[in-house]
């Protein structure tokens, strides 16, 4: 439900779901243990920021765009670049990812959030096209195609408590779960305030909402640099994990499988993006028993799910709480 | 009485014809001023001009002592100048409280930063919201209908909740554009006390409509428009009986016979 006040928000059962999944998240490095799940944990974490980023552009401002990941290569070159070039830790280079990717969505937006419709769409796709073919070619800068290695995460030394590897996924899982949470919250924050009020009178009628003094222009700037700053943010912390950043993090594809999560998650819901983001994260690794057959089985439960349920997979969880309780 | 809207000289042309030519008019404080004229005069033209949805070729718009001449729609709201539109518009997909909830942002509306950090000014805006919001509906006559969607309004809710939507927004003046078109008997008779309770409550009421009945009841001031152009203006009773106003609705027989 997009309205700002559900019936059962702050109530006892909502709470205790919270406290109980917040302390399931906490303790899953002790019960996954250092392997692969937590590794998919960790994936899964940045993806949920990808998302919900993405649907406060895409679902509640209903501005189609399409350049998403390239707020996600921009955070990832920052972090990189600061790393390798100036020694500029992962604490300095979340917060820098996030601040020039805000920016550089400032800029871009102040020309292309004056149209809409398909050319919104088109100019969106070539602002990702443009900053791909950019990063490719500045080859003294970012080693093109090849790509830049050993961005590591820090090692921090506790006085008297021993050291922490964030090169370990354990210590890392927190900080992406720390992102991941920080992003939905403040999504939530702002879809729930008066700014959500304008976000939703841009995506239903924006002349009407002009009429009545909402600046279309403001709330979709608004939108629009909230979701890169965490785009960004999601790129620096992708970049630490993996230790690795290539151009191909500007491709559709990576637009394409945030924009799947969004939609087939919920695109005007908090919950949606993040069981998007987890679902689909975890179907395309498991699929891969299935080898050349993985995307067909991909694309079909896609259709499916689409087809099924228009507003999204959360829609699922709000029939059955309705039928219980009627 | 002061003039809260002063148009003066406007002028639009449409690839080199003139919607609307040389058009000047005063709406007054606390008046209602009906804009009356036969299909194509030019009237919505006029009306999309002075909330800005239309940059006009010539001439100036002033609003409450400000010169609001081709300025954001937004802008020109924010002044306390709201419009509705001929073709109803509502937001679709929200629940009608939640529609009329929006108009109260042309009062207030927070930065980023207020709203992250939580701000206690903010919070005291989004709790009273839910009693302003309600008023509204008390008077517009909607109450009953505050958790439907707008899209499962009948077409008379709908004008009801634009207009609802409008007063949300706290308007000096507000412009209602043909409010009592596909409204049945009932509800023409709830807009046209709905328009005396606004002008009651000191809002400036601007009317293009085409139901004489309603114009002749609630108008003090009506400014007749004919190809674009004024071709008459002044109390109801003597506009009726302007033979250039009766010439161009009947033609210009009637117009120099009939009444003669």
């Amino acid at each position: 439900m997009a309205s700002s006040s559900g019936p059962n928000r702050g109530s006892p059962a909502r709470t205790t779901a919270s406290i109980v999944l917040a302390v399931v998240l906490l303790v899953c490095p002790f019960v996954l243990g250092e392997g692969y799940q937590l590794h998919l944990l960790i994936v899964c974490a940045i993806f949920t920021m990808l998302a919900s980023s993405l649907s406060l552009v895409v679902g509640y401002a209903g501005l189609l765009s399409l350049g998403h990941a390239a707020f996600f290569g921009i955070g990832a070159y920052v972090s990189a670049l600061l790393y390798l070039r100036f020694g500029v830790s992962m604490w300095g280079g979340i917060p820098a990812a996030g601040i020039v990717s805000a920016v550089a969505a400032c800029l871009v937006g102040a020309l292309v959030l004056r149209v809409r419709g398909n050319r919104f769409i088109i100019t969106t796709v070539a602002f990702a096209e443009i900053m791909r073919i950019i990063v490719l070619n500045s080859v003294d800068i970012t080693r093109g195609q090849m790509g830049l290695p050993g961005i590591a995460a820090p090692i921090v030394h506790l006085p008297g408590l021993g050291t922490i590897d964030f090169g370990h996924k354990t210590a890392f899982y927190y900080v992406a779960l720390a992102g991941a949470a920080l992003c939905v919250w403040t999504v939530a924050r702002i879809v729930r305030s008066p700014i959500g009020w304008g976000l939703a009178a841009l995506r239903e009628n924006e002349s009407l909402g002009e009429s009545v003094g909402v600046s279309a222009f403001r709330h979709a700037m608004i939108a629009f640099a909230v979701g890169a700053f965490f785009a960004g943010i999601a790129g620096s912390l992708y970049a630490h994990y993996f230790n690795f950043v290539s151009p191909d993090l500007f491709l559709f594809s990576y637009t394409t499988t945030m924009l799947v999560m969004v939609v087939i998650g919920g695109k005007t819901t908090i919950l949606g993006p993040v069981l998007g983001a987890v679902i689909f994260t975890l179907l395309a690794e498991y699929l891969r028993a299935f080898d050349q057959y993985r995307l067909v089985i991909l694309g079909v439960i896609l259709l499916v799910s689409v087809l099924t349920f228009p507003k999204g997979l959360v829609d699922l969880g709000a029939h059955f709480m309705t039928r219980r309780t009627s | 009485m002061s003039a809260m809207l002063e148009v003066k000289g406007l002028s639009v042309e449409f690839g080199g014809l003139a919607a609307v030519n040389d058009v000047s008019f005063a709406a007054n404080a606390g008046a209602v001023t009906s804009v009356i004229g036969p299909n194509g005069a030019g009237k919505t033209t006029l009306f999309n001009m002075i909330s800005g949805f239309q940059r006009p070729s010539h001439g100036h718009v002033r609003f409450a002592g400000h010169d609001v001449t081709g300025q954001q729609p937004w802008r020109i709201a924010r002044r306390g100048l709201v419009r509705t539109f001929q073709k109803t518009e509502v937001f679709p997909e929200l629940s009608v409280f939640d529609c009329v909830r929006i108009g109260l942002l042309n009062s207030y509306q927070p930065s980023l930063l207020e709203v992250l950090v939580g701000s206690t000014k903010v919070t005291r805006f989004a709790d009273g919201a839910s009693a302003t919001v309600q008023e509204i509906l008390d008077l517009v006559g909607l109450t009953r209908r505050a958790a439907a969607m707008a899209r499962e309004l009948s077409y008379g809710e709908q004008r009801l909740l634009e207009i609802a939507v409008g007063l949300a927004a706290r308007p000096k003046l507000i412009m209602l554009d043909e409010p009592a078109s596909g409204l049945n008997a009932e509800e023409s008779k709830r807009l046209a006390s709905l328009i005396r309770a606004m002008q009651a409550g000191g809002i400036a009421v601007l009317l293009v409509e085409h139901n004489m009945n309603l114009v002749m009841t609630v108008s003090d001031l009506v400014v007749v428009l004919h190809h674009g152009e004024k071709i008459a203006q002044g109390a109801p009773v003597a506009v009726s009986r302007d033979r250039s106003v009766v010439a161009a609705y009947l033609g210009r027989e009637w117009g120099t016979d009939a009444v003669a």
